[in-house]
């Protein structure tokens, strides 16, 4: 009976595993075929040129717990609120949704499961369960589909442009001169913004930076196209050292990929914050404190953050397909593509 | 719907290594059998449909696409049967009928009909990987339960024909690209896709 049980609940997640992962690409699919009712085309020479404009633009992309870009979790809300005041004028946070190539939040748009999505985040809100994990394993599939070979170039090049209408919306626009971009990624978030940087590095004319708190790093080719990766990692966080077991480029074996590049290069910095986990209190964003810290992690994750962007960058460095590739032919690329998208 | 039941038992059969459902599906008429590496086909073609997304092909050069990658896995199981016939007969002066060959390779496709699993993201080409080497393995698991080969002769066999299959379907693909690129066609599983 208990074997019979056993084997059943087997049967039916992996069952469910396999569904779900056959359904993942779909949304990216529908967007690329043109079906989705959402139009979208980065508009480059439009937004104001501004004495007042930030020289810091910065995007923060939330953990695979997100269900939309503006509405944030309480772990999340109290980071973006310190951020905001502790930089004052200096630099502008926008934040985006990055778990849909269509840019639609899980609460809103025409989603068929929108009635879903809202009954289990209201469901967590009050009364957390197994079952608002679907939020999470829904946020995953996504990640992994920005992590394919062969979905990744569509999905990251919809993510970059959903951040550039994010920014030319913040204020920013293509006339203004080279500006400093930093992406701040939470779990799942931050291969999100690797993701994107390699289309981002074709429009941005300034430094690229991305700071990941506890990033689910699986695919690191986008490392090429940063200027600067800070990675915050804790020693408890075990979906970390998950992702670093799935992904062979950050196995010590691979010599020659995007993440040993940026390590020899200078360009990638691992930042040790000690015993904090992934989530929850005793996470990244929780109010534990760690035995003999006089700081939360909350505290020390917030500190390291704005280490890192009030660090300077480098000049924006040429790497990757483009390295030597002259200007002029780059902005070519970067209007080809723009034109190609729907 | 029981005779669906039974063949679809009998196809988990053959991927789960049971001699007796390899023997009853490739004994099986010819038309019957030619069905596994035609759906095959067309379940790895449902799992690279992203190329037809990505390409934005018209839904009629869809259905052309399915099509052609279904008859290529056909294709495929003759060349497979033919080289592993002729190193058959090479080892061996005992006749085997050549029918039997195709039945057990055609049917040793049975693994491949989960070829739709391959559209998953990040996890799918190596889903992909196993399913080949799953279907390698039946194949050799195949000629040495029912035409009688020695395990190892089996493997060889099975090794040589699933070889000589990939380097046809390779240089097929690319000399066949400039064609079917013209006809907006495309092939799943090619190297060139």
């Amino acid at each position: 009976m208990f074997e019979a049980a056993i084997s059943w609940f087997l049967g039916m997640g992996a069952t469910a595993f396999f569904v779900a992962g056959t359904l993942a690409p779909l949304e990216t699919m529908t967007w690329w075929a043109g079906h989705h009712a959402v139009p979208r085309r980065w508009r480059r020479h439009q937004g104001a040129l501004s004495a007042n404009s930030p020289v810091h633009y910065i995007v923060y992309l939330g953990g695979i717990d997100s269900v939309d870009g503006r509405v944030h979790t309480p772990y999340e809300r109290p980071l973006l609120e310190a951020l905001k005041s502790k930089l004052g004028g200096v630099g502008r946070i926008v934040t985006v949704f990055p778990y849909a190539a269509s840019g639609t939040a899980l609460l809103g748009g025409a989603r068929f499961f929108r009635w879903l999505w809202r009954a289990l985040e209201r469901m967590r809100a009050t009364r957390p369960s197994v079952l608002t994990s679907l939020i999470n394993a829904r946020n995953f599939f996504q990640l992994l589909v920005s992590a394919d070979r062969r979905y990744g170039p569509i999905f990251n090049d919809a993510l970059a442009s959903l951040i550039l209408e994010a920014l030319q919306d913040a204020g920013w626009s293509a006339r203004q001169p080279p500006q400093r971009l930093t992406m701040i990624g939470y779990s799942g978030g931050a291969q999100m913004a690797i993701g994107a940087a390699a289309f981002l590095a074709r429009r941005w004319r300034g430094p690229i930076g991305v700071i990941s708190i506890g990033g689910t790093i699986i695919a690191p080719a986008g490392l090429d196209y940063v200027d600067r990766f800070d990675h915050l990692t804790g020693d408890d966080d075990l979906a970390l050292r998950a992702s670093v077991l799935m992904c062979a480029a950050r196995w010590p074996i691979a010599l020659r990929s995007p993440w040993r590049r940026a390590k020899r290069d200078g360009r990638l910095h691992i930042v040790q914050l000690g015993h904090i986990g992934h989530t929850g209190a005793h996470g990244y964003l929780g109010q534990a404190t760690q035995p003999g810290a006089f700081k939360s992690n909350f505290a020390i994750t917030l500190d390291a953050t704005l280490a890192s962007l009030t660090r300077p960058l480098p000049p924006r460095a040429r790497r990757g397909r483009f390295a030597q590739r002259p200007p002029n032919l780059e902005a070519r690329t970067a209007a080809e593509q723009t034109d190609r998208m729907p | 719907m029981a005779d669906l039941a039974h063949t679809v038992s009998l196809l988990a059969g053959v991927a789960l290594f049971r001699r007796q459902a390899l023997v009853a599906l490739a004994g099986a008429p010819a038309l019957s059998v030619v069905c596994v590496p035609l759906l095959a086909g067309l379940s790895e073609m449902a799992g690279q449909s992203f190329v037809l997304v990505t390409r934005r092909v018209r839904l009629l050069h869809a259905i052309a696409s399915y099509a052609l990658t279904a008859l290529v896995h056909v294709a495929a199981v003759a060349a497979w049967t033919w080289v592993a016939l002729a190193l058959f007969q090479f080892g061996n002066s005992a006749h085997t009928s050549s029918r039997l060959i195709f039945g057990v390779v055609a049917a040793c496709y049975a693994p491949r009909l989960l070829g739709i699993l391959t559209i998953a993201p990040y996890y799918g080409e190596l889903l992909g990987r196993g399913l080949d080497a799953w279907t390698m393995a039946c194949v050799g698991w195949g000629l040495f339960a029912v035409a009688g080969l020695s395990l190892g002769a089996a493997m060889l066999c099975a090794c040589a024909g699933w070889t000589a299959n990939h380097i046809i379907r390779h240089f097929g693909s690319y000399l066949s690209a400039p064609i079917f690129d013209r006809l907006g066609l495309i092939i799943g599983g090619a190297p060139s896709v």
